[in-house]
């Protein structure tokens, strides 16, 4: 027999490739699974170190903490079946649930989850060799000197565990919103003995209390979750979770993965991308016709508020702090919200003209007093009298990323009108992030998604201690009487007073202006129409536990 | 020659050290990179805490050391430090000479070896090449030989035509037509993903399984320019033999003409166009990386493009010193072959 070249062989093994390949059936259209993709990419599964919405995404299919929201953001029981707050709102005391389980990354193991496990989380977030970004969780409200004795004994400790199943945790100072903080990614449960044998490999062999295990992850590529056989919860259509599995497509080419949704690879696509929502919704954000039949359109308000940020230590060029500070104003008012939600949003928002805190928190928005109006010639006859004209413009820089140029461009024009000319630079959102955080951005474009949702968070923002670095006021807002009326309304216990308190503050910012209010977002899910169970809500988090499909 | 080749040797060193040197100026001097690994409501604690993690707290001049000495194979450890792994060689009671696989640190976004990430992306990439680049050798000597079989007619010059056009088209536009037309519009008939890499995870078993079918339309993507070539080269080539005496005399002696094509014309022909083509993989390892972004393959490219993106210093800079290391190597193979074959050179 003739030798075969080394040419040859390379022509043969891709014939035979491609027509293999060819023949490749495609799984993926299991109806037992849920499928969607997660165009932000997914970095780590292990709860002290997540950092976005994909990520939390994952991460609560996994691992479950002491409570969770229900789809209106009430507080409920989780782990935790029940629970006590005393000691002038300081101390929490945790009953947990005595049939909840660790499952081992191979699947077959499992270990009962005791309060001991939620020292062990807790202390892992808070110990600075974690280096986990959600330490801020605890690191002004718990009594750190007394955190590094390590001596649980003391009945002041932190963290400590009466038994098995009781759960203390001991504040210094009360911080009214804490209950729901526990809700975070951050304050999930871990399985000690599997966190310290993997060490950095734990974000990739993760081992929780939730719904569903992984099963595989191929970075970058795929990931596979099945469901956890011994999770503790069932509801009166059987045992959860009702799915076999999710599996998480980790494409990054946006305009790729929505091409796969409309072709039914997935079963769920959240958000809209100004690159195809005309292709899904009219104007008035009501699904087209020809996807009706396909999908169904889920829509809730977002606790997301969108707004351009002024770095309040410099000043645009010829302006004193105080024209700077009208000036501000003049602006809100020269800029019409309205048209960013018909002509960009398709509807979806609602214009920020009610303060920085977005709808979605029924008891603040009850009590809401901030007001901003509309009024172009206002803000035009203000820039006038201070030597602005056609002939003499303020030349203003907006630092945004690519996803909101078409925002920067309608304010452009809108602005134009008060003899503004704007250049808007566009740059990745982390280098646009190093220009906020030095102070090097005037104007930049920002959003805040509530951490918890409770309108301090949103205030925090504003918090004159929390000036960058030291916290998130990357404005550098400064007011002593927003300052004191922060203070009081965090050891304040009746809600109703409290929310009166944030209310007030919410009102000083929106008179002071140290952002552009844009609009409070909304959030939007296309849902399969095999899929039930599933609904949006204002945290916009992931619960799959309910899902179910159908063929 | 041992002479030469050590001189070349340190010549690379000196070039690699550059690079390096400006990776760390360019990357790791970049100022916040603890803002990358936390979330909107960090505290300063939280991010000194990552700073220590990091070594970001220390001076430049000692981070540049440390940067230097975790690239090196060789160095010298206290021996707390040292992994299990690694090949030591005890110097004094504290201290070891040390022998390791060079490291790139750990990515900002996943926390993963860079290496690791490289390497796992390194053999996507070179794959979608090999195949792309077969796959153009194949389509592009059959329509070089068809168009010159059929010189001047119609057929040659739609080939031509053709081979003009693909060659104009950069390799993002014609992924971005391929994949909407074949796997989003024909997906039906054609069956072949929008997206995807090598392989892919079984739902019912959970295992990664071999998926070919992911493969064909970026690698017709990454072909479609080398078609272009190879068929314009090819078509010169085949024309320019089938002039020559000796096929002149294969046709004299009453060969059938598939044998004088198969046999005489082609292996002649296929020389110059080999040699010529050769030279496209490395054009085409940079257009896959448009490639294997547009069709999430996972390969080199995809991992940079995402990683440039995210700011993700360490892999950027890793990768840019992978590039470099394969440009000096290849840059020093040539240079030694000229010498080797050219006595005027040596």
């Amino acid at each position: 027999m003739k030798a075969v070249k080394p040419f040859q062989m390379v022509l043969l093994v891709n014939i035979l490739l491609i027509a293999f390949g060819c023949n490749n059936v495609d799984k993926s259209q299991n109806v037992d699974y849920f499928r969607y993709n997660e165009d932000a990419g997914i970095t780590t599964l292990d709860p002290a170190y997540v950092r976005s919405q994909a990520e939390i995404w994952a991460c609560s299919q996994i691992f479950e903490g002491l409570v969770e929201f229900d789809s209106t953001l009430n507080v409920i029981p989780c782990i935790a079946y029940r629970w006590e707050i005393s000691n002038e709102n300081k101390t929490y005391t945790f009953y947990l649930k005595n049939n909840v389980y660790f499952v081992d990354y191979e699947g077959n193991k499992r270990r009962k989850m005791t309060a001991h496990d939620f020292v062990y989380s807790f202390s892992r977030i808070v110990k600075k060799e974690t280096a986990s970004p959600g330490s801020w969780i605890f690191n002004d409200k718990i009594d750190l000197n007394l955190f590094e004795t390590g001596n649980e004994q003391n009945p002041q400790y932190p963290f400590r565990a009466l038994n098995d199943s009781v759960f203390v945790i001991n504040l210094k100072t009360s911080f009214a919103p804490f209950l729901s903080m526990l809700a975070n990614p951050y304050c999930y449960v871990v399985m000690p003995e599997e966190a310290e044998k993997q060490g950095k490999k734990f974000r990739s062999k993760p081992t929780g209390t939730g719904p569903f295990r992984l099963v595989r992850w191929d970075e970058d590529v795929q990931m596979l979750l099945n469901k956890n056989p011994y999770y503790h919860e069932d509801t009166k259509d059987g045992k959860l979770p009702f799915l076999k599995g999710v599996l998480i497509e980790l494409n990054k080419n946006k305009q790729a993965a929505f091409m796969g949704f409309i072709s039914g690879k997935y079963d769920f696509f959240n958000g809209i991308h100004p690159n195809f929502k005309d292709e899904l919704f009219t104007q008035t954000g009501t699904l087209k016709e020809k996807y009706q039949n396909q999908f169904i359109l889920k829509s809730t308000p977002f606790l997301n508020s969108e707004f351009i940020g002024f770095y309040l230590d410099d000043t645009p060029k010829g302006m004193s702090k105080e024209q700077f500070a009208e000036f501000r104003k003049m602006l809100n008012m020269a800029t019409n919200r309205s048209e960013i939600i018909t002509f960009l949003k398709n509807g979806f928002g609602y214009p920020a003209d009610k303060g920085f805190v977005p709808y979605g928190i029924a008891a603040y928005d009850s009590v809401r007093i901030a007001k901003l109006s509309y009024n172009p010639s206002k803000a035009e006859a203000w820039m006038k009298a201070n030597g602005f004209n056609a002939g003499n413009t303020l030349k203003l820089t907006l630092n945004t990323t690519a996803d909101y140029v078409d925002i920067a461009v309608l304010l452009k024009n809108q602005w134009k009108k008060i003899y503004i000319d704007l250049t808007i630079e566009i740059h990745p959102g982390s280098f646009l992030r190093q220009l906020r955080n030095q102070g090097k951005a005037l104007l930049f474009r920002a959003s805040w998604i509530a951490d918890y949702p409770d309108p301090e968070n949103f205030m925090a923002y504003f918090y004159s201690p929390y000036h960058s670095p030291n916290g998130p006021n990357y404005t550098h807002y400064s007011n002593k009487e927003f300052d004191k009326l922060y203070s009081e309304s965090m050891s304040e216990t009746n809600i109703h007073t409290r929310m009166k308190y944030l209310a007030q503050m919410d009102s000083i910012v929106t008179e002071q202006c140290p952002v552009l209010f844009l609009f409070y977002d909304k959030s939007i899910r296309l849902i399969s129409k095999k899929v039930t169970g599933l609904e949006a809500n204002p945290m916009n988090f992931l619960k799959l536990k309910y899902v179910s499909k159908t063929k | 020659m041992i002479k030469a080749l050590a001189s070349k040797a340190l010549y690379s060193i000196s070039i690699l050290w550059g690079v390096i040197t400006l990776c760390f100026i360019l990357f790791y001097v970049f100022p916040d990179a603890e803002d990358m690994m936390v979330g909107q409501r960090a505290d300063l604690q939280t991010k000194q805490a990552i700073k220590e993690e990091l070594g970001l707290d220390k001076p430049v001049f000692i981070r540049y050391l440390n940067y230097l000495k975790q690239l090196s194979p060789i160095g010298i450890f206290s021996k707390p430090d040292i992994p299990k792994n690694w090949y030591e060689i005890s110097l004094s009671e504290n201290n070891s000479i040390v022998f390791k696989n060079p490291e790139l640190g750990r990515s900002y976004q996943n926390r993963r070896s860079v290496v690791n990430i490289l390497m796992e992306a390194l053999i996507g990439t070179l794959i979608l090449a090999g195949v792309a680049m077969t796959f153009a050798f194949i389509i592009g000597i059959l329509f070089g030989i068809i168009a010159a079989l059929n010189y001047q007619n119609l057929i040659d010059s739609l080939l031509l035509f053709l081979s003009t056009l693909f060659i104009s088209v950069p390799s993002f536009f014609s992924s971005i037509i391929i994949a909407w037309l074949f796997g989003f519009i024909w997906y039906q008939y054609t069956g072949l993903p929008l997206t995807g890499s090598l392989f892919s995870i079984d739902m019912e078993s959970g295992k990664q399984v071999l998926t070919l079918s992911n493969l064909i339309l970026p690698a017709i993507a990454l072909a479609v320019r080398p078609v272009a070539v190879i068929t314009q080269l090819m078509r010169t080539s085949v024309l320019a033999n089938l002039e020559s005496d000796y096929i002149r005399t294969a046709k004299a002696k009453g060969l059938p003409p598939y044998l004088i094509i198969l046999k005489h014309t082609l292996k002649n022909a296929l020389n110059p166009v080999i040699t010529a083509a050769s030279g496209w993989f490395a054009s085409m390892m940079a257009g896959a990386f448009f490639v294997e972004y547009i069709f999430n393959w996972k390969g080199l490219g995809k991992v940079l493009i995402e990683s440039v993106q995210m700011s993700d210093l360490p892999v950027v800079s890793g990768g840019v010193i992978y590039i470099a290391i394969i440009f000096i190597i290849v840059n020093t193979l040539v240079d030694l072959s000229y010498k080797y074959l050219d006595p005027k050179l040596r």
